[in-house]
């Protein structure tokens, strides 16, 4: 049974590695976590976040971690529809995990044809998107959240 | 029939046409600032949409925001109620190119309507009786004076672009004419836009006879009788009601036939109400014309059992008139309160606040619109009218009295927060509006 004990070791380090990715991914608030080894189980529930709408092409809004009183929300200007992108097919603006400057581009929302570009009112680090592309918005709907940028050393 | 209406508005009005498209079964959208993200219209319309902050200029003023809900929510058409965007023909014309049916006259009617000045000219060209004044804008106060010399004082300079009682001014003498002139052309400029004035003679004892008209697209105009609106505070209508006690059958004929034949003459469509001027010798007068839905509607719903807002909606759609004119009857009376959030002890100051208390009145013959309840805020932005009481009796005398007694059950309470619902039971109880004898001059004469 000793050569199964390194294997064990190493697919408990990887149940644990799994866990932690999955836990730092999950949309909502950890609600239970439960990890096995013998036929691998890794089970994550969470709670039904504030703003969830499901995931179409991909870009999916992404977590956030709550709680955090630094956060400044970036919200719609006017009513009209969120894109994520300059153009169709072109890259976003920004991802999570981008570092904007104020008044940098974060997104476009598109009304009466007219495209009113949305910028960061402030420099940070964009921690939350909450809008699909292509979506309606109503005035002050939150878009994104940045998270101040790290301090530097 | 429309599958879907936005109603460019809030409050008792944006209510009152979301039960309207309930009751045809057209599915609703709600617009509304962040002042009223917890109304009841947002609340019982199927969709909302936070279409800005508080100010009207950047929410219920602000068109592309507006238009751009209505498009985006896939309606077909657009209410504007009244006020604020109703009578805004740009605004009709903005809908109109996205698609969206407006609910109310043509952008062209509007503005020949809108500017009162105009409306006078069109009036007369139909052969509507006007009062001595002009029918273009004065240019300027010497101008002004040589007219009002010719006319005769007392006389009433009136913005073009005003509406809702604002932009007039009254010149009791010759020489307060030059100051009152530059006065009310700046206040116009401000106000609307627009500061030309046109002039007219002044009835300083007279009664505001106004009669509600419907056209539908085929061009059948009716009339649905008069409602008397002579009690004002500073040209400001406070109480309505129908049939008006100084108008008999004969003068009704007369009154609806001349509101029709100017309805007719613009090609008007949808609801609308020709305002006049009843003098002491029983000679009636055109003033202007509002091209929308009124605040007192009701009163005329309840005296012909006609639903004017289910008729603006199905003559936008295309429908014909529910009614013909020899359907129109008026039985009984009805009278209106205006409650609002202000203080008679304090001239009429705004006192809005949070309503802990607010319990209206119901029983026979009662009707109350209001979008206001318990637990929700006035909010200070916007104007302050909080419920209209209206009530339907047999006759004048029973009316009063169920209106008083409707009154007097109405509890509005919370801090800080005043209503005119005393002032209102003076009124009722006063000697000469019993008699049915109050002129636009009753409040400053028989009420201080």
């Amino acid at each position: 049974m000793t050569d199964q004990q390194p294997e064990r070791a190493d697919v408990v380090a990887a149940l644990r590695e799994e866990a932690t990715e999955l836990v730092a991914r999950i949309p909502g608030p950890l609600h239970k976590l439960s990890v096995a080894a013998g036929d691998s189980v890794v089970t994550v529930e969470w709670a039904e976040p504030d703003a969830a709408p499901p995931a179409t092409n991909g870009t999916a809004p992404a977590q956030e971690t709550p709680d955090d009183d630094d956060r400044v929300a970036v919200t719609a200007p006017l009513v009209g529809t969120f894109y994520r992108a300059p153009e169709p097919g072109a890259h976003p603006f920004v991802e999570i995990g981008a570092t904007v400057d104020e008044e940098q581009t974060v997104g476009i929302v598109e009304a009466m044809k007219l495209m009113n570009p949305v910028t960061a009112p402030r420099r940070g680090t964009v921690a939350a998107i909450h809008v699909h592309d292509g979506e309606m918005v109503e005035f002050g709907q939150p878009l994104l959240e940045l998270a101040p940028e790290p301090a530097d050393a | 029939m429309f599958e879907k209406v936005l109603i460019a508005n809030r409050g008792e009005i944006a209510l009152r046409v979301i039960r309207a498209c309930r009751e045809l079964g057209i599915r609703t959208v709600a617009v509304h600032s962040t002042a009223d993200a917890d109304s009841e219209p947002v609340r019982l319309a199927d969709e909302a949409v936070h279409i800005g902050p508080p100010p009207a200029r950047r929410s219920y003023l602000y068109v592309p925001n507006i238009v751009e809900a209505a498009v985006k929510t896939g309606a077909d058409a657009v209410h504007p109620g009244y006020g604020f965007l109703s009578e805004d023909p740009y605004f009709a014309e903005i809908c109109a190119a996205e698609g969206l049916t407006f609910i109310g006259p043509t952008p062209e009617v509007m503005r020949l309507v809108g500017d009162k000045a105009t409306a006078r000219r069109l009036m007369a060209d139909a052969g509507l009786p006007l009062l001595p004044g002009t029918t273009e804008p004065v240019g300027d106060a010497d101008e002004a004076t040589a007219v009002a010399d010719d006319i005769g004082y007392p006389v009433v300079l009136k913005a073009v672009a005003g509406g809702g009682g604002r932009g007039i001014a009254v010149v009791p003498e010759r020489d307060e004419l030059p100051d009152v002139f530059q006065r009310t052309r700046a206040h116009a400029q401000q106000v609307f836009g627009n500061g030309a004035l046109y002039l007219e003679r002044y009835l300083r004892r007279a009664r505001h006879v106004e009669v509600q008209v419907l056209a539908d697209a085929e061009g059948t105009t009716i009339h649905l009788g008069e409602r008397d609106c002579s009690v004002q505070r500073r040209h400001q209508k406070l109480v309505e009601e129908s049939p008006s006690p100084a108008v008999d059958e004969a003068l009704r004929a007369r009154l609806g036939e001349a509101a029709v034949q100017g309805a007719r003459s613009i090609g008007y469509r949808g609801a609308g109400t020709m305002e006049f001027l009843l003098d002491e010798d029983g000679a009636f007068w055109f003033m202007e014309m509002n091209a929308r839905i009124q605040v007192e509607h009701p009163v005329t719903e309840l005296v012909t059992g006609v639903d004017l807002v289910a008729e603006q909606l199905r003559v936008a759609a295309g429908r014909p008139l529910t009614i013909a004119q020899d359907d129109v009857v008026l039985r009984g009376h009805a009278n209106e309160c205006r409650v609002n959030a202000e203080d008679p002890d304090n001239d009429f100051l705004p006192a809005p606040g949070r309503l802990d208390v607010f319990v209206p009145p119901g029983g026979p013959g009662t009707r109350v619109d209001t979008h206001c309840s318990a637990g929700a805020t006035i909010p200070p932005t916007y104007d302050s009218l909080v419920a209209k009481v209206i009530v339907w009796a047999p006759y004048r005398q029973a009316a009063l009295d169920r209106m008083d007694r409707a009154l007097a059950e109405f509890r509005i309470e919370g801090a800080g927060v005043r209503t005119t619902i005393a002032f209102h039971r003076r009124v009722l109880e006063n000697p000469v509006f019993r008699k049915g004898d109050a002129a636009t001059d009753f409040l400053e004469t028989h009420m201080t």
